[in-house]
């Protein structure tokens, strides 16, 4: 079967200077990624896939 | 081939509405490999060398391990190749799937047709060369991974370089998209399981990986090799020419997938601190991109606060299909609204399909 899956091992949002998440801290494939929270950016789109199916917590930003 | 086969090719070029931009592949000719030129033990899906095209694996991709390079070793009228060299050996089973894709987006693919009785033909081209003699497959995705046809090739001859070229009708049941996401794709099959071996055919809606019945096992031989190069895909029923590019248009192309941006001493950015731990530096990317982009930072660099030092932490607060923002901290260090400089940053910029 086709394989579009990712390996996200955490996720955690990023806070900007006003204090708003502006993006997600993610660990996919074994690489550290800061992904913005656009549905469309596949990394984005998989997290909330991820969430949806139980299978990922976003942690809150620092 | 004669000039006047070559003339009546391009007359059919004509006729299909392209003599110049007629590749609707990125990175055909393989000189572009931003991520490196060579990555060792693959065994995941990703970018491993020549931008555009990914290594892919299906239900897993079993075991194996392989070495994937961007090389020199091309046919006459070529630079370079995409080179995959098994290291690891693995009998792949079920579902299992090893190849080289490559996506389009559907914007760029309109002028196709499919979903209409208009669908037009297009034809597959590129140069091959492999170990393993016998049959490998083309799969053709449409509308976003729902649709796809596949056919099959034959490598002749061990360790020689052979053209390929094969037609596909066009699809006149589902539209692509006309949007930044998948529209169309090539899957390469090197490899498969049992289950995902079938006779070629035509439009169909399976969504999953397929190879060609007689699919030479790939990764089953350690030091198998298969290189490819010159690929092309064109509206019409004949392969025309590969159409070269320059290194800069094919640059340009790619960066709107994935860029890197390396700050040297004599690149560096500076922002302006928000917090005595925090400051902001914004920068555009050279090329607009597809999606707004995943970053990384693999290198953090330096700051400079009287002397150059390394920061706590290099993070990313945002990014639009434009530009992005760091957000470089150095605890206790800054003065707020005070600029400070930084260098050696190696930022990554994803936003591929």
């Amino acid at each position: 079967m086709e394989n579009n899956s990712m390996n996200i091992t955490t996720a955690q949002y990023v806070a900007d200077m006003d204090g708003n998440n502006s993006s997600v801290k993610a660990t996919i494939d074994g690489q550290e990624l800061f992904v913005p929270l656009d549905p469309a950016n596949r990394h984005y789109a998989e997290i909330l896939k991820q969430v949806e199916a139980g299978d990922l917590t976003i942690a809150d930003a620092e | 081939m004669t000039k006047a086969r070559q003339l009546a090719d391009l007359g059919n070029a004509y006729d299909d509405g392209a003599l110049s931009n007629r590749n609707l592949i990125i990175n055909g000719a393989m000189q572009v490999a931003q991520r490196g030129t060579s990555a060792t033990g693959v065994n995941s899906n990703g970018f491993y060398a020549c931008d555009r095209f990914e290594y892919s694996e299906g239900s897993g991709g079993g075991s194996g391990a392989l070495t994937i390079s961007q090389v020199t070793d091309s046919p006459d009228g070529f630079g370079n190749s995409l080179k995959l060299e098994v290291t690891t050996t693995d009998t792949l089973t079920a579902g299992e799937n090893v190849g080289i894709r490559h996506r389009i987006e559907g914007q760029n693919v309109q002028h196709l047709a499919f979903g209409s009785s208009s669908a037009k033909t297009i034809t597959v081209s590129f140069w091959v060369k492999s170990t393993l003699t016998g049959t490998y497959g083309l799969q053709v995705f449409s509308a976003g991974g729902t649709r796809d046809i596949l056919k099959a090739y034959t490598i002749s001859v061990a360790d020689v370089w052979e053209y390929k070229t094969l037609t596909f009708v066009g699809d006149t049941n589902t539209a692509i998209a006309n949007d930044v996401n998948r529209g169309l794709e090539l899957y390469f099959p090197l490899d498969a399981g049992a289950n995902d071996i079938f006779d070629p055919y035509t439009w169909a809606s399976t969504a999953a990986f397929r190879a060609p019945t007689g699919q030479v096992n790939f990764m089953a031989t350690n030091g198998a090799k298969w290189k490819i190069t010159g690929v092309q895909l064109e509206v019409g029923d004949t392969a025309t020419p590969f159409e070269h590019r320059s290194y800069g248009d094919e640059l340009a192309k790619c960066q709107r997938y994935y860029e890197k941006i390396y700050l040297h001493d004599t690149y560096r950015l500076n922002g302006v601190a928000w917090s005595t731990e925090s400051q902001n530096i914004s920068f555009p990317f050279t090329v607009t991109k597809r999606v707004p982009p995943s970053l990384s930072v693999p290198s953090i660099g330096q700051v400079f606060t009287g002397s150059w030092v390394t920061p706590t932490l290099a993070e990313v607060t945002g990014a639009t299909i434009n530009g992005g923002t760091l957000n470089i901290k150095k605890t206790g260090s800054y003065t707020v609204k005070y600029g400070y400089f930084i260098r050696y940053q190696d930022i990554r910029i994803d936003a591929e399909l």
